[in-house]
């Protein structure tokens, strides 16, 4: 059982036993945080020290004797504050600065550019490169150096947490440092939109002119918000082609190709597909190592090889949840002061992933699949061995072990009543050619990412 | 139990443990007051989960004895009595209050319901400071800090010793006040400490210290919880988790131009001409054609506008900026001095406020975008 299910029988048997206001002022915001099984400790997370000091001087007997029943190893209870509260409600008076019309720019703010909007957090150097995003890096490489004149411009498109946010401001930063003289601003489709709704109401257009069309390089993030939206599709329209005719340097970040950006006017998308485009893919296992490695060595943090690989092998989905796992290695590392081992990485693992995972059910992973490769779920469970449906048929199989955690037994017969073994060689092959055939992996992420959008 | 106590003593106690009753509607006994003796001690302790503080009040002890009391009747019978003499009595259930003239019995809630306070008992970082000093410097730093609900980490007071410096630093992300103590002007036996204090204990600590002058705190610290100690009283409270900010990327390091100009007034100035500030309160400072003075202007098209001349001496180039009038106002509230100096950079970067007679305390605010 996981430690969350422990608690809530835990908690469920508590609340039958104190009062109502002493249980949601000591225990509601407690937690179980894991169990040393050596010493058959278990560590308990309070809110603040008021409830430590009062859930061990009063309630530790209900609660290690709630425990034993579940858990018989365990033989004492450590209590720990997990101090993650913001003070409560009740004691924080709503005084938020009211939200004047002060054009009062802020103190933090200033590690950022004010003039170009850049992070100087994000450089080059800093950028981990390999075959899934080359492309994208050798481009802006290109571009620093012959700002304008190379691709122009620059469409550079790929998934959630690839990097493309730290491409395009490490690409603005470069040229900021090697060509003083040019102007250099990055903005996020949505700061683009604001503008353009600020400049019509308070009738401004010639600020937001200024503003837009006396750049040398433009950095435009996450496209594709503006579809949909006509003035602003307008209003970049006319930049684009005032830059572009000057040869001024255009670059543009989006979620997917301009051909798939459903909402995209015409003119616009084809103005696009004129430049460059390049796609940043899913990083494969070598690719993700080396992001981790980066990453440690960054923060100065001491994380054992195997373990870096292993979440490596395991956290596939994009970097940003790969850097998720890999702080909350380090954090358990840290704070109980032991090496991480197989079992509780994957732990940490499926607490960072699953939480997408929660509404999916083995029928969305059949649909989904038999829609992403044009075949019927019936094919899918029938008896066919046609190569067509052999390989949705494992993908399938291999999606409902790693997603769902089925059975192998429960696996075959959710698919035609096949055998377990048959179930089992499924999934050994895809994880294996998962991490050799790049295409083979960009399916099943494409498959998972319409599966989390669909449960989520 | 059974105590005697002069009326003074005990108001003075209550005002004391006022700021930490709770208001806690989960838990009822939180609007109450702890009553004990403890080693020859009267001992009275309130607390709403965050903040707990002990108070001793000096009193003659018949018997010992704990229990509860609803703080809010008792307070307003305290205060209201005018004998000089007060003797407290717990009576079967109840708890009894007579002196000469009155007697009023109150129901009192079993002390074993009372929360535990929680103690630091790892004495070993610690800071001992004049309560004085202490007063002086949270005051000041307080007026920076704003509670928000979206970045806890700057809602409180940034306590730091490093390299044998005592520092308070407090933001709401368009100002910073900064304020560090030198070796000689306290005493710590701890390692490095970098702790956020919520700005609710700090303002708790300065409403309790409010009335004592002279003396030393003891301020003792663990990781989450922060304990400040005087002859009378404890305070301990949670600390705010998470970092603050990297403010000395903040801080200017160069200055482009620096006037120097008499605090009282520009203070003056701000007062008068704030009058016209606009609903964005924007006042402008602007040095003159003479490089001599400094106009403080402000205007609204519905109201009028007026202007006010400071003399200043001025280093570097000229300039022209627009304040919050209230940031700068607070900004130059806090210092003591008769000169500060303005140190000004680029229109969009901070503007160093000092004054000239302390120099390890400094004022950080944002200009206005014009």
């Amino acid at each position: 059982m996981d430690p969350k299910e422990i608690w809530q029988t835990v908690l469920g048997e508590i609340e039958l036993q104190i009062s109502r206001p002493n249980f949601l002022t000591w225990l509601k915001q407690s937690e179980l945080l894991s169990r040393d099984e050596k010493e058959g400790t278990a560590f308990v997370g309070l809110p603040n020290n008021f409830a430590k000091e009062w859930v061990k001087n009063r309630y530790h007997k209900i609660i290690l004797g709630s425990l034993r029943n579940i858990d018989g190893s365990i033989k004492n209870i450590s209590y720990v504050v997990v101090n993650n509260q913001n003070p409560s409600a009740a004691v924080l008076k709503k005084t938020r600065l009211a939200k004047s019309m002060t054009p009062q720019a802020a103190l933090i703010e200033v590690k950022i550019d004010p003039k170009t909007n850049l992070n100087p957090k994000y450089t080059l150097e800093s950028f981990v490169v390999g075959s899934s995003n080359e492309l994208a890096y050798a481009a802006i490489q290109a571009i620093t150096k012959e700002v304008g004149r190379k691709y122009n411009p620059l469409f550079v498109y790929g998934g959630v947490g690839l990097g493309k946010t730290h491409l395009l401001q490490a690409g603005g930063n470069e040229i900021q440092k090697n060509h003083e003289n040019k102007n250099v601003l990055y903005v996020t489709s949505e700061k683009f939109i604001n503008d353009v709704v600020w400049s019509i109401r308070n009738k401004r257009m010639e600020d937001m002119k200024k503003k837009y069309r006396d750049v040398d390089v433009l950095i435009i993030d996450d496209i594709q918000f503006i579809g949909g939206k006509p003035s602003t599709e307008q209003e970049f329209f006319y930049t684009f082609n005032v830059l572009y005719e000057n040869s001024k340097q255009i670059i543009i970040s989006s979620d997917r190709a301009p051909a798939a950006i459903p909402t995209l006017e015409e003119r616009l998308r084809s103005r696009f597909e004129g430049g460059m485009i390049v796609d940043i893919g899913y990083p494969d296992y070598e690719m993700r190592l080396a992001i981790l490695k980066t990453k440690v060595l960054e923060h100065g943090w001491s994380v054992m090889e195997k373990t870096l690989e292993s979440v490596a092998a395991k956290v596939q989905r994009n970097i940003r949840e790969l850097e998720g796992v890999l702080n909350k290695v380090v954090f358990y590392e840290q704070y109980k002061n032991e090496k991480i081992d197989a079992k509780k990485l994957d732990e940490i693992i499926s607490e960072t992933t699953q939480l997408a995972a929660r509404n999916i059910t083995a029928g969305n992973v059949l649909s989904v699949v038999a829609e992403f490769f044009e075949v019927s779920p019936n094919d899918l469970a029938g008896r066919s061995r046609k190569s067509e449906v052999v390989e949705p048929r494992q993908i399938c199989m291999y999606l409902l072990r790693d997603i769902l955690k089925l059975s192998y037994p429960h696996i075959g017969e959710k698919l035609g009543h096949r055998d377990h073994t048959t179930a089992i060689h499924a999934c050994e092959k895809i994880t294996r050619d998962v991490n050799q055939n790049p295409t083979l992996n960009q399916k099943i992420m494409l498959i998972k990412e319409r599966l989390y959008k669909n449960g989520g | 139990m059974k105590l005697i106590i002069l009326k003074t003593n005990l108001v003075d106690a209550l005002n004391a443990v006022e700021g930490s009753v709770g208001d806690n509607t989960n838990l009822p006994i939180l609007k109450n007051i702890l009553l004990s003796t403890e080693d020859n001690k009267i001992i009275l302790t309130s607390t709403n989960l965050e903040i707990a503080v002990k108070y001793s009040i000096p009193g003659k002890i018949v018997e010992t004895g704990i229990l509860t009391v609803p703080f809010g009747i008792f307070s307003n019978i305290a205060k209201n009595l005018t004998s000089e003499r007060v003797t407290l009595e717990k009576q079967g259930k109840n708890f009894v209050v007579t002196t000469d003239n009155y007697e009023a019995s109150l129901r009192s809630q079993d002390p074993k319901d009372f929360p535990i306070i929680p103690t630091i008992q790892n004495k070993k970082n610690s800071i001992r400071i004049g309560v004085n000093l202490l007063k002086g410097i949270l005051s000041r730093v307080v007026v920076a800090a704003q509670y928000s609900d979206v970045r806890p980490e700057i809602s409180g007071v940034f306590l730091s010793y490093k390299d044998k410096k005592l520092t308070l630093v407090a933001t709401d992300s368009f100002r910073l006040v900064e304020i560090s103590l030198n070796p000689g002007d306290f005493e710590a036996d701890t390692d490095d400490i970098a702790v956020i204090i919520p700005l609710k204990t700090a303002l708790e600590i300065l409403r309790s210290l409010a009335a004592r002058d002279g003396g030393e705190v003891s301020v003792f610290i663990d990781p989450n919880q922060v304990l400040f100690q005087t002859e009378s009283e404890t305070l301990i409270s949670r600390l705010i988790d998470g970092s603050f900010p990297d403010y000395q990327a903040i801080i200017p390091k160069q200055i482009k131009s620096e006037a120097t100009l008499s605090r009282e007034e520009l203070l003056n100035a701000v007062k008068i001409t704030k009058v016209f500030a606009g609903r964005a309160n924007d006042i402008t400072l602007k040095v003159g054609e003479n490089k001599k003075s400094l106009e403080i202007f402000a205007a609204d098209s519905a109201l009028g506008e007026n202007q006010y001349k400071v003399p200043i001496k001025l280093k570097g180039e000229k300039f022209s900026l627009g304040f919050n009038w209230r940031y700068l106002f607070d900004g130059l509230k806090i210092w003591s001095g008769e000169e500060i100096t303005l140190g000004v950079n680029e229109p969009d970067r901070p503007v160093l406020v000092r004054n000239t007679t302390e120099p390890n305390a400094l004022y950080v605010v944002m200009p206005i975008k014009s």
